[in-house]
């Protein structure tokens, strides 16, 4: 009873918080979004407009054929900016507009020697008209005059081979749990962290490396959480785009994998090799049950659920570090692995205050599993993980989920037996 | 450059391959479906994530450079329909 207190008071939190967490702002007039693209010529940079109080660009086209720009390229200026000097680059702007409207204008630096932070200013012309025409529906919009290019990013090109280097702009903290149900522990924060390398892509082929770290900052009971760090590298094979027997349409990813992993005090370092294969199924049974549970769809706006998405592999253990007191388990050095991971949506859009909040919720079920056999010691584990989260709808900002989740099994690397219920909010950093 | 109809089939047949887990029209809706999808792709810890790899195919199905980046198939707010992604790339290559 006292634990059902607890959750509704928890609730009644989580939706003041959701109620109160700050919007997105912005200026009065239109920005430019800059970004490197790349296309048979070479590197590019993308030039479109964004709304006064939007973060994404315009998606209808807005920037008038008859724009001074077009006619008079020198009202732009490039520069290649480094700390505080500015280079004067050479550029041509291509695309002029066939006919109307145009979406975004490419403009491509003569000589790109490095795709580094560039500067643009766009200057009005020797009439003192704006060089810019942006006319969305017939009104006329001002625009801000000056835009950075920044570097670009090869690990968000996927379609082009990039420069492989450390890419430190995706590494972030991923999702954070607050609990206060955490067993027989005290109170748990816990977050994930990615990194990820640069990546090299030769038609299917694929070759890349990740990072992440299961953190957690616990009370009085730290054996209560799974925990693990573990490094990745990849070298993929993606399959062709087809029906397959059973696992229904997509593109299944075959590749090597070495991995090394770490519980979070490093006192158990496994190094692993093996093969593995991503994979989603779709078939008449997996889209019944997507169906079946999810019973406040509305079915103009919410896609449907998601295909379970499943990955298996041979792994050749190699015990780099082992200390008994961090493990209740000795394994063995081959082990087939997978794993199971389908988010379930049961409802969108759901009044669950009765109005007392203005604010609607989102109801998911998620389901992540994870079975273990280690050939050598004929042993099979399972790490289970089931959790409905209760969350603000909303498709910005960054708001709390109320989430109850059933852990059990052993994971990686320590095998340490976990078997608890957690209830608390998840908060995106 | 395509005409309107073959830039809708390309989008509809590389959106259903993805997979979509229903029959995909113009008026179905994708919102929050590839953020979906890359949230998956990212917990597992999976090699090429599927948002690439459809863009990848669709720009090789459409011969051309499309004005739509990972980052705008993740926003929810950019694509509420499949027909939204579809006008975008027609305003760039449609004949």
């Amino acid at each position: 009873m006292d634990k059902m207190r607890i959750l509704r008071v928890a609730i009644g939190v989580a939706l003041l918080v959701a109620q109160s967490a700050p919007t997105a702002d912005a200026g009065a007039t239109v920005t430019l979004q800059t970004v490197w693209e790349h296309d048979a010529k070479g590197y590019f940079i993308m030039m479109r407009p964004v709304p006064p109080k939007g973060a994404a660009p315009y998606s209808r086209a807005i920037i008038d054929a008859a724009s001074p720009l077009f006619a008079e390229p020198e009202c732009l200026k490039l520069f290649k900016q480094d700390r505080t000097k500015r280079t004067e680059v050479k550029f041509t702007i291509e695309a002029r507009p066939r006919e109307g409207k145009k979406l975004f204008i490419k403009i491509r630096p003569v000589k790109p020697e490095t795709l580094s932070n560039y500067a643009i200013d766009i200057h009005t012309t020797a009439a003192g008209e704006p060089a810019l025409i942006l006319d969305d529906g017939g009104s006329r919009l001002a625009y801000a005059d000056q835009a950075a290019v920044k570097p670009l990013n090869p690990a968000n090109s996927t379609t082009t081979v990039g420069e492989t280097k450390l890419d430190t702009s995706k590494l972030k903290l991923g999702e954070g749990f607050i609990s206060i149900l955490s067993g027989a522990g005290g109170a748990i924060l816990s977050g994930k962290i990615d990194a990820r390398l640069g990546r090299v892509i030769k038609d299917q082929i694929y070759i890349n490396a990740t990072a992440s770290a299961d953190i957690s900052i616990e009370g009085t009971d730290p054996k209560k959480y799974f925990n693990s760090i573990i490094g990745q590298v990849n070298a993929t094979y993606v399959l062709p785009n087809k029906d397959y027997f059973i696992i229904g349409h997509g593109s299944p990813e075959f590749g090597l994998v070495g991995r090394i992993e770490s519980d979070k005090e490093f006192k158990t370092i496994n190094g692993t090799l093996g093969l593995g294969v991503w994979f989603t199924v779709d078939n008449g049974i997996t889209r019944a049950i997507g169906n079946a549970i999810y019973i406040g769809r509305r079915v103009e706006i919410d896609p449907p659920n998601h295909a379970p998405a499943v990955w298996l592999s041979y792994d050749y253990v190699g015990k780099l570090k082992n200390d008994d007191a961090g493990s209740t388990y000795q394994t063995g050095n081959n082990r087939f692995k997978a794993n199971l991971y389908w988010p379930l949506w049961i409802a969108h859009g759901w009044d669950l205050t009765a109005g007392i909040v203005d604010s609607k919720y989102s109801l998911r079920l998620l389901i992540d599993v994870t079975p273990i056999y280690d050939i050598q010691k004929s042993r099979g584990f399972v790490e289970e993980k089931v959790s409905l989260e209760v969350m603000p709808e909303t498709t910005t900002g960054k708001k709390p989920a109320f989430v109850l989740s059933y852990a059990n099994g052993k994971a990686t690397p320590t095998f340490t037996n976990v078997n608890t219920f957690l209830a608390g909010f998840k908060m995106p950093w | 450059m395509a005409t309107r109809s073959e830039i809708e089939e390309i989008v509809i047949r590389n959106v259903q391959d993805y997979p979509y887990t229903e029959t995909v029209t113009l008026n179905s809706p994708l919102g929050t479906f590839f953020k979906e999808g890359d949230d998956i792709d990212t917990h597992q810890n999976k090699p090429i994530h599927r948002v690439d790899l459809f863009l990848r195919d669709l720009k090789k199905d459409l011969g051309a450079e499309i004005p739509v980046t990972r980052d705008d198939l993740l926003n929810p707010a950019m694509f509420p329909k499949v027909e939204d992604l579809v006008v975008v790339i027609a305003a760039e290559l449609e004949d």
